[in-house]
């Protein structure tokens, strides 16, 4: 039976056996694995590009005091890109379950409509959740827009819910009974995190700070567009929706105020889109020329 | 010779709402463009699964029929010179058609003389024909939301893999996304074989039953139906009725199979309507209740497997649901714990609408409306105040967690709440039902209190996104206002609430009246509008015709429960010869008062001026009448209001028969024209009766 570990380990082995470049989490606080500039900036323009990654999803909201056997503030995500969309692309996920031990003869597995939007990120695609006997364990989409730009090629995002996944392998009914690893569960390495950023999140984040950081933020991202630098840019923009997410998770926004701020978001990732395409355009888009290795790793 | 034809667009899973209108688009439009290619059939046999969407028709001709075609070329004028011979213009004509001018001829059109030729035209093999209109039958299925996955832009609900297309057992030959149209299909994803080759349908439906897909709704739908059935055998309990989930997992499935699973008894200290929905919206199970009526701790889970011999399938369902018991449990501990008035508090920080303010300020207005109600109906001090309490308190539970998380338990889990505050019924039960009939196989509330606080609600939604613009237009609606104002009109029919709407409407407006961005006099214009067409149609539904609706409708929109009093009445004496003459009369009224019409209401007749023997008797009845047919409608006799009614038919058919209305003297004209108006009023009192169409 597989632990926490093994299972990214497995699933790092099989999509870079499928030419993937597997990625690192990146450094910088967010909501959703969809974030990452590995995904929001290379599903822009016309690049060909396959990137699979572990990324630690902050929810600030979701964060229950390590009270609740099944929500978590902060949770593992397995994101993969491929870009383009392969024709097989439903039988390469359901390959890489296989590649986790589940026989999908035995379970009961379905592809159910779930669209995806990140307003914040001006992106949306058509899609499905993956149920398992009756459990979300993946989310996959086809993105049709992101930065407010229409994609061409089409990626597909695959986003792979790791602890659901572990839950589903292990049979535990508590998330914090995982095995992250042999002689360790995720409560042992996760518990008291959740409990301390539950506290922070709700009660002792300071809201005056984070307003002001907020405008900072939003000042520099849009500072360094001006310089020509979306990349830099991008950072400040994620830590403006992190900064966001606290300031929800302490009811200090209004629903109008709630509006505005998403719109401004959303205002540095589609001004941040557009710039990263320029600049890739400006390079010649250098992967457009076949990668040299793809022949040798390919299948 | 009858071909069979098959079409099957082999798809990524298509969302289950979907398809059964994507289906009847597949097999009216098929039907419609074969007529238009020559090639009837009869409507073709459609089924699908989320997988797969299928076309079957037996009756496929062979080939188009031989025909006769005209060819129009240029106008004769044009064509001919002065002395009949073919112009350049005609010549080219005939050089373009491939003919001599020898073969052109005169052809005789609606709109003239054109030069033209008869043509014999061989018909095409149907196979061609359909290689060519299927990729665009495919390509134009209005889905309500559709993606692109290819460079070539093509766009369709989900991508399309695999396309098997034969007549008479051969391809049909053509590409589509990408993808070539073949003789092969496809299994189930995990139990079948990836690549079928089938040769006609009967075949194609065997083969894939053998590779665990029912390719036949109606058939998944009977396996799901009997196995519900045997679970309830097995369990001694009954299944929670609920066709919407049932329509929903026949498209969620290529092989439906029913498993039975269990959970904690504990967690039936959760409200029923929370567990039923925990289940039914993320879980899409079946609940059960037992033979007292509680729901028992079981459920029914249709998966897309043909067994779960070592129950794991079972263990998983259970696991999931128990994990979202858990949370339902915490909610409803949790919400608990705030009170009604707290959280009434709160609500001045969640919105209703932005330019409508929050929704704190709605609960105000409602209350006010609801105080207004009261008084119309003559409420009970109590239930009274509870209509009041009820709506204070009816959008507090907007805040709780249990609603944000389930929000189609709003307005229910208010209720349950307020219930257990202690709460009496004229308030929890109010609240629990004020948002229904949430659409047309939902029941409007029960209760009295749920009924008019209801119409509050729906009141002001309608007069505020009304009164700043928003209003439903083709088949944008994004506040489900026609839903609104149809749950409107359901209420008062059902409870045979008899009173004016319009002043309803106008106290909502003015309580909303620093706020609304339309005057009032377009408001009520559009909105009147808008209202008859939802009444219009329940009227229709109760089986009225539609020239009566029409004669009663302006007056009903604000009095649907008098309106269709008056109709009941009107259906009664329709075939009554004497009113065939009230309906001529009137529309002859109206012809004649409509050319005088100068926009005053005349005096009345002047009795001294009458001139024929058949003024005075029409007046004489009009007089006598008058009185009885105002106090009768005052009263809402109907019946009594048209006897007299009647009694005009022999006097106006003799007045129309004698009386020359335009006579030379214009003062004796004036007053026949104002004894006809003094009729049409009387006429009119009771509704429009020119709008009759006679048979």
């Amino acid at each position: 039976m597989l632990n926490l570990q093994e299972i990214i380990f497995r699933l790092q082995q099989f999509w870079s056996s499928r030419n993937c470049v597997i990625q690192q989490p990146y450094d910088v606080e967010m909501g959703a694995g969809t974030m990452h500039p590995e995904t929001f900036l290379r599903v822009l323009g016309p690049e060909p590009y396959r990137v699979g990654y572990v990324m630690p999803s902050r929810r600030p909201a979701d964060g229950r005091y390590g009270d609740n056997p099944n929500r978590v503030y902060k949770h593992l995500q397995f994101q993969v890109i491929l870009k383009p969309s392969p024709d097989d692309v439903q039988d390469q996920y359901v390959q890489s379950l296989a590649a986790l031990g589940i026989d999908l003869r035995q379970h009961d597995f379905r592809f159910e409509e779930d669209n995806w939007e990140a307003p914040t990120l001006g992106a949306w695609g058509v899609g499905w959740q993956v149920l398992l006997d009756g459990l979300e364990i993946s989310q996959f989409t086809y993105f049709q827009q992101a930065g407010g730009l229409d994609l061409d090629p089409i990626s597909c995002e695959i986003t792979y819910g790791l602890e659901r996944i572990c839950t589903f392998i292990v049979g535990s009914d508590s998330i914090y009974d995982l095995p992250w690893q042999a002689g360790r569960s995720y409560g042992d390495i996760r518990y008291w995190e959740e409990v301390e950023f539950s506290r922070y999140n709700f009660e002792e984040a300071d809201v005056a700070m984070l307003r002001q950081l907020f405008e900072l933020y939003e000042k520099e991202a849009s500072r360094l567009m001006e310089r020509g630098l979306p990349l830099p840019a991008y950072d400040y923009c994620l830590r403006c929706s992190h900064t966001f997410n606290l300031l929800d998770a302490r009811g200090a926004i209004s629903v109008t105020q709630r509006v505005q701020i998403i719109g401004r978001v959303r205002k540095l990732a589609c001004a941040i889109a557009r710039l990263y395409v320029q600049k890739r355009e400006e390079l010649g888009f250098p992967f457009l020329a076949p990668a040299p290795a793809e022949e040798t790793h390919h299948g | 010779m009858a071909k069979e034809f098959l079409l099957e667009i082999g798809c990524e899973e298509i969302p289950a709402w979907m398809i059964p209108d994507a289906l009847d688009f597949l097999a009216d439009r098929l039907s419609a463009i074969l007529v238009e290619h020559h090639l009837p059939i009869q409507r073709p046999r459609v089924l699908a699964t989320p997988r797969r969407l299928v076309l079957h028709a037996p009756d496929m001709p062979e080939r188009q029929p031989d025909r006769d075609e005209v060819v129009t070329g240029p106008p004769t004028a044009i064509a001919c010179d002065a002395e009949g011979r073919f112009t350049k213009a005609a010549e080219g004509f005939a050089r373009k058609q491939g003919v001599t001018p020898q073969a052109l001829a005169v052809i005789t059109t609606d709109k003239g003389e054109y030069i033209g030729l008869h043509r014999r035209v061989a018909g095409r093999p149907a196979r061609d024909v359909l290689a060519e209109i299927l990729p665009e039958l495919i390509g134009a299925v209005p889905f309500p939301k559709t993606m692109y996955w290819r460079p070539d832009r093509f766009r369709f609900v989900r991508p399309v893999r695999s396309l098997l297309a034969i007549l008479g057992g051969e391809i049909i030959p053509f590409t589509l996304a990408g993808v070539t149209a073949g003789d092969r299909t496809f299994g189930h994803r995990f139990l079948g074989a990836p690549q079928i080759q089938v040769k006609n349908f009967a075949e194609y439906v065997q083969r894939l039953r053998d590779n665990f897909v029912i390719v036949s709704p109606e058939e998944r739908r009977a396996k799901i139906v009997t196995e519900i059935q045997s679970r309830e055998k097995e369990t001694g309990c009954q299944v929670w009725p609920d066709d919407a989930l049932l329509a929903e997992v026949v498209y969620l499935n290529e092989f439906p199979t029913v498993i039975r699973g269990g959970f904690e008894e504990r967690f039936l200290g959760i409200p029923r309507e929370v567990l039923i929905t925990v289940m039914r919206k993320h879980q899409k199970y079946f609940a059960m209740t037992r033979t007292d009526g509680a729901l028992a701790p079981t459920f029914l889970a249709v998966t897309n497997m043909a067994d779960d011999s070592e129950g794991l399938i079972r263990l998983g369902h259970e696991r999931v649901l128990r994990a979202r018991l858990v949370d339902a449990e915490f909610f409803w501990n949790g919400d608990r714990k705030v009170s009604l008035e707290e959280r009434r508090r709160q609500l001045a920080g969640v919105l209703f609408q932005e330019t409508l303010g929050n929704y704190l300020e709605k609960s105000d207005r409602l209350a006010a409306l609801a105080d207004c109600l009261a008084e119309t109906h003559s409420l009970a001090p109590e239930a009274r105040e509870g209509l009041v309490q009820a709506a204070r308190l009816c959008k507090t539970d907007l805040v709780t967690e249990m609603v944000k998380e389930l929000t189609e338990l709003q307005g229910i889990m208010g209720g349950l709440y307020a219930r257990e505050e202690g709460r009496p019924t004229e308030v929890w039960q109010v609240i629990y039902e004020h948002y229904r009939p949430e659409g047309l196989d939902d029941p409007p509330p029960e209760t009295p209190g749920g009924a008019l606080l209801a119409l509050t609600d729906k009141t002001d939604n309608l007069v505020g996104m009304f009164g700043i613009g928003h209003v439903p237009s083709g088949s944008k609606d994004p506040f489900g206002l026609r839903r609104q104002a149809a749950a409107l009109y359901r209420i008062c029919l059902h409870h045979g609430l008899d009173f004016d709407l319009r002043r309803l409407l106008d106290t909502a407006a003015d309580l909303l009246r620093d706020r609304l961005t339309v005057q009032p006099a377009e408001l009520f214009g559009t909105l009147q509008e808008f209202l008859a067409a939802r009444l219009r149609f329940f009227y229709q539904n109760d089986g009225f015709r539609y020239d009566e609706i029409n004669a009663v409708l302006t007056r009903a929109v604000y009095r649907p429960v008098d309106g269709r009093r008056r109709l009941e009445a009107l259906v009664a004496i329709r075939q009554v010869a004497a009113f065939q003459s009230i309906f001529t009369a009137q529309k002859r009224i109206k012809n004649i008062l409509a050319k005088e019409a100068d926009g005053r209401v005349r005096e009345a007749p002047r009795p001294d001026l009458f001139q024929q023997e058949e003024e005075k008797q029409l007046f004489a009845v009009a007089e006598k009448l008058a009185g009885a047919v105002a106090g009768a409608i005052a009263a809402q006799r109907y019946g009594e209001a048209l006897g007299h009614i009647e009694q005009f038919s022999r006097p106006v058919d003799v007045f129309f028969d004698e009386v020359l209305v335009m006579h030379p003297d214009p003062a004796v004209c004036d007053n026949r024209l104002r004894l006809l108006e003094r009729v049409s009023r009387i006429f009119d009192s009771f509704c429009d009766f020119s709008q009759f169409v006679m048979e």
